[in-house]
């Protein structure tokens, strides 16, 4: 008696789940997701020296004893600063050169930047990065005796500044 | 008191000075010739010297029997008693009975006949000797005790600072995981860095931290020290410092212990400098990289 109705039992409940998937009509479907992060800010910031010599050379005329100097110049024109976006989101750079304001440059000598304002794209879905150089140029002649003064002085910085644009 | 005079004697062997000119006296010596039996009188002894020190010498026997009759002692008693004046020269020296004069700090310099047989010695001060041996026993002793002294600790050694001293290496700083990144090569002088950043950062008042995810990879051929700066209203105020984060190195904290100005919870923007250094020769780069408007939330 107590078998047939344990397995009597049984079969009703089966009856009534087969019922109730039936009413929902089935399919039980399960997703997940992950939401949009925070990106990570990667940019590569590379720059050639910025070590800028002048080069005089000493010469004398024969049957004289004064000392001359020919003008041999720089040792490089320019030297540029390059940013590269490899991040997952879009960013904006801006590169500048401030000077020194408590240093004054020797002669006619003169730096010059064109400062640079640009947005660089994600690098999602790139096979290059998106990248923005800046060059900074020098020009100009010092004067032989800001040699004495003028030996790996500091006279400016090239300023990069990143901002994020997610 | 008795009045003593210098007698010549042509078999003097010794001349000594006596105030400022030389007299002539027999040495001890000679008066052992002399006296082989030591049957000669030393009538007393006189010390050499100006006139002055006489009258110093004559003061301080004087103030020293005064000592000695207070004691009770009758002038008979002692012998500091001057005897008389012995005339030498042109000097009038201070005669007292032998033995007056210290044997340690003066010596017996010669001898005068003041009658047959009788003899005066005349004492020097050794004073002045003794002052200059004890004074370069002094020096020897003390350049000696120096010398073992800095033989046994030798001063450390000089140190030389470099021309470029590197920031010292944070301590939090530790190497970065799963940073497969090659090393950028760049020409003499110049150089590269990649900042890894995500924000917003954490700063935690009670513990003076700020906290960030920061990443200089092995791409980078710097290192770098990175700078807090709180922005408000146009304004930026220092939070904090970290040490020189070596390529290849994470940081997710800096201390805010010497930040500029007091702040209070809340949020805010931020800016982060990237100060570069060529860790073989401590260059700092012409290049300052910054990331700006950086959330920047402060909590208790």
């Amino acid at each position: 008696m107590k078998k047939l109705l344990a397995i009597t039992l049984a079969c009703l409940m089966m009856l009534t789940l087969c019922a109730s998937v039936s009413a929902a009509d089935g399919d039980v479907n399960v997703t997940v997701t992950i939401e949009d992060v925070v990106p990570i800010l990667m940019t590569e910031v590379s720059w050639d020296s910025f070590d800028f010599t002048y080069t005089f050379k000493e010469t004398w005329t024969e049957g004289s004893f004064e000392v001359g100097y020919d003008e041999v110049g720089w040792n490089k024109p320019s030297a540029t600063v390059t940013v590269a976006n490899k991040s997952a989101g879009d960013v904006n750079v801006k590169i500048s050169y401030e000077p020194k304001g408590d240093v004054e440059l020797p002669g006619t000598v003169d730096f010059a930047m064109t400062a640079v304002n640009q947005d660089l794209s994600t690098a999602e879905g790139r096979s290059e990065f998106d990248s923005v150089s800046a060059t900074l140029t020098v020009s100009g002649v010092p004067t032989v005796d800001s040699a004495d003064t003028f030996n790996s002085t500091l006279v400016g910085n090239v300023v990069v500044e990143i901002v994020e644009k997610w | 008191m008795a009045g003593f005079s210098h007698v010549f004697r042509q078999d003097y062997d010794k001349r000594v000075k006596v105030g400022n000119e030389y007299v002539f006296c027999y040495s001890k010596k000679k008066l052992k010739e002399l006296y082989p039996e030591n049957d000669y009188n030393l009538s007393g002894e006189a010390r050499k010297g100006t006139a002055k020190s006489q009258e110093s010498f004559d003061a301080r026997q004087a103030k020293k029997l005064a000592r000695l009759k207070e004691k009770g002692l009758k002038e008979s008693d002692v012998e500091t008693l001057k005897i008389g004046d012995l005339k030498i020269g042109n000097s009038v020296l201070s005669v007292y009975p032998e033995g007056t004069n210290n044997k340690i700090l003066g010596k017996t310099d010669g001898f005068v006949c003041v009658s047959e047989g009788n003899f005066i010695a005349l004492h020097a001060s050794r004073v002045p000797f003794l002052a200059i041996i004890f004074s370069m026993s002094a020096a020897i002793i003390g350049a000696t005790l120096l010398t073992v002294s800095l033989l046994m600790n030798p001063a450390p050694p000089e140190i030389v600072e470099p021309d470029n001293p590197l920031p010292v290496v944070d301590p939090l700083a530790r190497p970065m995981e799963d940073d497969d990144s090659e090393k950028i090569s760049s020409e003499k002088g110049g150089g590269s860095i990649t900042i890894a950043f995500r924000g917003p950062i954490y700063v935690y008042l009670d513990q003076n931290i700020a906290t960030l995810t920061y990443g200089n990879p092995n791409a980078s051929n710097q290192d770098v020290v990175v700078e807090i700066y709180l922005k408000d209203e146009g304004n930026e105020y220092f939070l904090g410092r970290s040490g020189r984060v070596p390529s290849g190195s994470a940081l997710s904290q800096i201390s805010i212990a010497d930040r500029e100005a007091g702040i209070a919870t809340g949020y805010y923007k931020a800016k982060l400098y990237f100060h570069a250094y060529e860790p073989n020769t401590g260059d700092k780069a012409i290049v300052v990289s910054s990331v700006n408007d950086v959330d920047l939330i402060v909590v208790q």
